[in-house]
Order: C-alpha cells, then structure tokens, then sequence
C-alpha cells in the first residue's frame, strides 16, 4: 500500500488540474486539491487505492459543488442564460469556431479576449497561463485572422 | 458601437482593422452567455443543480460556449514544483492540527458505546415483540408498492471517429522491396485507412487485418484495426487490437490507443479496468490527459450510483 505522500506525489497535478477547470481560481484550485488529499488523509486506510484518482476527483467535485452554492448566494447568479444567440454569426465567428489553423488555445483566449471581453492579466488568472503566454497566443491568433481576411501583413 | 476597443492596444486595432463591425455583432451576439468559470465548471458537473441544469441548457444551444466550456484541452497548466511542495507541508500541517479524542473525554467514550449497545437491544427487542403481534392478528393484505427511483441512463465514455494520421514510423518506412519502387508500407495502408475513411469498417478492419503480419508492430494498423472494430461494436476485437497497439509503445499514439481501448473496455463492461486506463493518462499530464481526468470523474461517478 502506498504511503500517503507517495499517493499525494502521483496525484496531486491531475487533481489540481481539475479542481482549477472547476473553480476558475488558483487560490480556490488549491483549497478543493487541498480539502480532496485532507479527506484521502482520514480514509487512507479505508479506500481502495486502485479507485485513485477517481475517488479524489470526485472529493474535488463535491467540494466545487458546495463552494458554486456559495457563490450562487453571494452573486446571485443568474438562472436563465440566453441560448440563441441573434443575429447570425459574422464571418470571424464562424473562422474562430471552425479554422483548422487554430489550437483550442488560441481560440480560448480570441474569444475571452473579444467575446467576454476580459484583459489579458484576466485571462492569465483565470486559465493557469502566465500573460506573455496570453499574449503570445493572442498575436498569434490575431496574425492568422488578418491572413485569413485578405490582409496582407505590413 | 466600441464598447471594447478603447482597451485594445496599437497592434489589436491594426489586426482588427476592417473589422470591427463583426468583432461588434460576435460580442453581442454572446452578451448572455454565462461568466467563462461557470461554463467551465459545468462542463465538469461541478455546480449546484440548478445552476448546472440553467447552464447546461445555454451549453447545448451554443457552440462558443462549448467551445469556452472545453478550456485549453491538452494544455492545461500543471501545478509547478515548489507550489506542489508547498501544498503538501500545508496539507500534512492540517492532519497534524486536526483535533484528536482529548484524553479527557476518554472515559465517555465506552459509556456511549454501552448505552448505544443497550438502546439498540431494546429496539430489537421491541420490534420483534410487535412483529409477533402482527403476525397473530393476520393483518389484510396490502398491496406495497415501492416507487423505483428514476432509471438513470448508463453514462458511455464518448468517443468520436479519429482522423487518419501516419506516423513518423510510416511515413520514413524503409522496408520496402526494391521492385516496390518506394514505401510500400503507405502503398498497402492505403486501401484499408480509404475504407475507413469512407466509414466502410469492415472493409477497413478486413484490409488492416490482411496487413497484421506482413508489417508487426506498426502502429497505423493495430490502431485503425482497433478503432474500426470499435465502430463496428466488435469490442473483444476492438480492445485485443488496441491492446497490441499499446504493446508498440509508440508515444504519438499513445494517449489516443489507451483512449479507445478505455472505450471498449468500460463498453464491454470493464469499468475498473477502463477506470484504471484513464488514470493513467490523467496523470501522465501530455496529450488528452484533461480529457481523461474530467472522462475518469463522470466515470467513477456512474460506477458508484
């Protein structure tokens, strides 16, 4: 049976991982991986260790889960978010969803930079990356639209 | 009209330039979408019920919120070294706080466990004296209906048709024989990666098969053999494929073979077996490893209803 560093050790970059997909939030990525290896600590002897990472996961989600209710009170959040969008999508929409020229990356920060509307400091804090990553993934994509859009690079 | 291009800098509005317009219509266009960690936690099942249900909804209507939704896919940050140390000295500090039975107390704890031992004797006790009544006054007979809770449908781990891609292995292959005329390893892939192609699957399978041993241990055909097997439902085929493809250990294939052998392993009833796959790749951190950590959560989550 492995030890409980040895298990924190193999998982702790997965479970970080997810619980940063799930909260959006370095600091709050790092409570739920926290509060997950916390519980994996009382149950060490209890769990089966061939359900890891799945059973720290699902810790993670719960935990998530509790943390949006919060939130939800906090924010009040809005129940009913517009599905159908109008009117119909212009032809940069159409080149950011479907370009086989672009990673999910750079799609990633195209739209929170030009649909969501957020800096890049807010994309950095908000996907794990640094801002140069932000940046240089930004002019890349931006190099490729205007390519794409008949216009010739000065 | 330019409710975002008073923060764009001088290399934004000349790569813009033009257009602006559409940037415009495609912002508003999404103006009621939900905020970008929403979407990603409902992406993973991690919101409260009905935030989840509201925000599934616009997920399905809308293709830029999928897309959002999806995050950075293979390049999710990992959590750097020291951060991951500094992590574990605060997590082992906690354990060590964590408050233990005071040895004050210490006395309280067999005078509950025997209070509880007696209360659960007299319960039993009770009980069974009530049931004898029962039985002695020949109670009517009552139809007991008991309400099943609603059938969940099985969660499937999903799977697209993967595109045709050749490997380094392939595409330098030197074996060919010299009336050949060049690499007859693509030559002969050829008519089974068409049928694939063309989703003839049995074609392909029949074709990749045929090649099995004239070319051992290439990944190409172990890999399209097994998928091909997949889309046909033969999964003990589909997963002795993809077992042999994960034998080649070839690192460009490797987190898509142990993908789809998950796939025909949880189909063929294997959970734990496909649960333990994606372990592995979700802790292997490269290529497909969020894809597999967020598939292993919904797993272990339908394994455990």
């Amino acid at each position: 049976m492995a030890t409980f560093e040895d298990l924190y050790r193999q998982h702790a970059q997965a479970v970080f991982r997810f619980a940063l997909s799930v909260a959006g939030k370095r600091e709050v990525a790092e409570d739920l991986t926290s509060e997950a290896f916390l519980a994996l600590h009382r149950n060490l002897t209890a769990i089966d260790q061939s359900q890891l990472p799945g059973w720290l996961l699902t810790v993670v989600r719960n935990r998530a889960r509790d943390w949006w209710r919060r939130q939800m009170v906090e924010r009040r959040y809005a129940e009913q978010f517009a599905a159908a969008p109008e009117p119909e999508a212009p032809p940069v929409e159409r080149w950011l969803l479907d370009s086989a020229e672009l990673k999910q990356v750079h799609r990633l920060c195209l739209a929170l930079r030009y649909v969501q509307g957020m800096t890049r400091a807010e994309i950095a804090a908000r996907t794990g990356l640094t801002e140069m990553q932000v940046k240089g993934h930004l002019q890349y994509a931006l190099t490729l639209l205007r390519k794409s859009h008949g216009v010739q690079e000065t | 009209m330019n409710t975002l291009r008073h923060d764009w800098d001088r290399e934004e509005r000349e790569a813009l330039a033009g257009l602006e317009a559409q940037i415009e219509t495609m912002r508003q266009r999404h103006s009621g979408m939900p905020p970008f960690e929403l979407l990603r936690a409902a992406h993973a099942d991690a919101l409260p019920r009905e935030l989840q249900d509201a925000v599934s909804e616009h997920l399905s209507a809308s293709a830029m919120s999928r897309m959002l939704a999806a995050g950075l896919g293979d390049e999710e940050p990992s959590l750097p070294a020291g951060d991951q140390e500094r992590l574990l000295a605060r997590i082992l500090k906690e354990t060590r706080s964590t408050p233990q039975t005071s040895g004050a107390w210490a006395w309280l704890r067999p005078v509950l466990l025997g209070s509880g031992i007696v209360a659960v004797a007299s319960l039993v006790w009770i009980v069974s004296k009530q049931t004898e009544t029962g039985e002695r006054l020949t109670a009517p007979e009552t139809t007991v209906v008991v309400a099943l809770p609603p059938a969940v449908p099985p969660f499937l781990l999903p799977f697209e048709k993967p595109d045709v891609r050749l490997g380094m292995g392939a595409l330098t292959w030197r074996g060919a024989s010299p009336e050949s005329g060049g690499n007859s390893l693509l030559a002969d892939l050829k008519p089974g990666l068409d049928a694939y192609r063309a989703s003839d699957y049995a074609a392909a399978d029949r074709e990749l098969t045929a090649l099995a041993t004239r070319y051992p241990g290439t990944i190409e055909i172990l890999f399209y053999q097994g998928v091909s097997r997949l889309l046909r439902n033969d999964l003990p085929g589909a997963i002795a494929a993809l077992t042999a493809a994960d034998a080649v250990g070839d690192r460009t294939f490797a987190a898509d073979v142990a993908w789809y052998r998950a796939v025909a392993e949880q189909r063929s009833g294997r959970a734990s077996e496909a649960q333990t796959r994606l372990g592995s790749i979700c802790r292997a951190g490269g290529n497909g490893s969020a894809r597999a950590c967020t598939a292993l959560d919904q797993l272990s989550k339908a394994v455990s209803r």
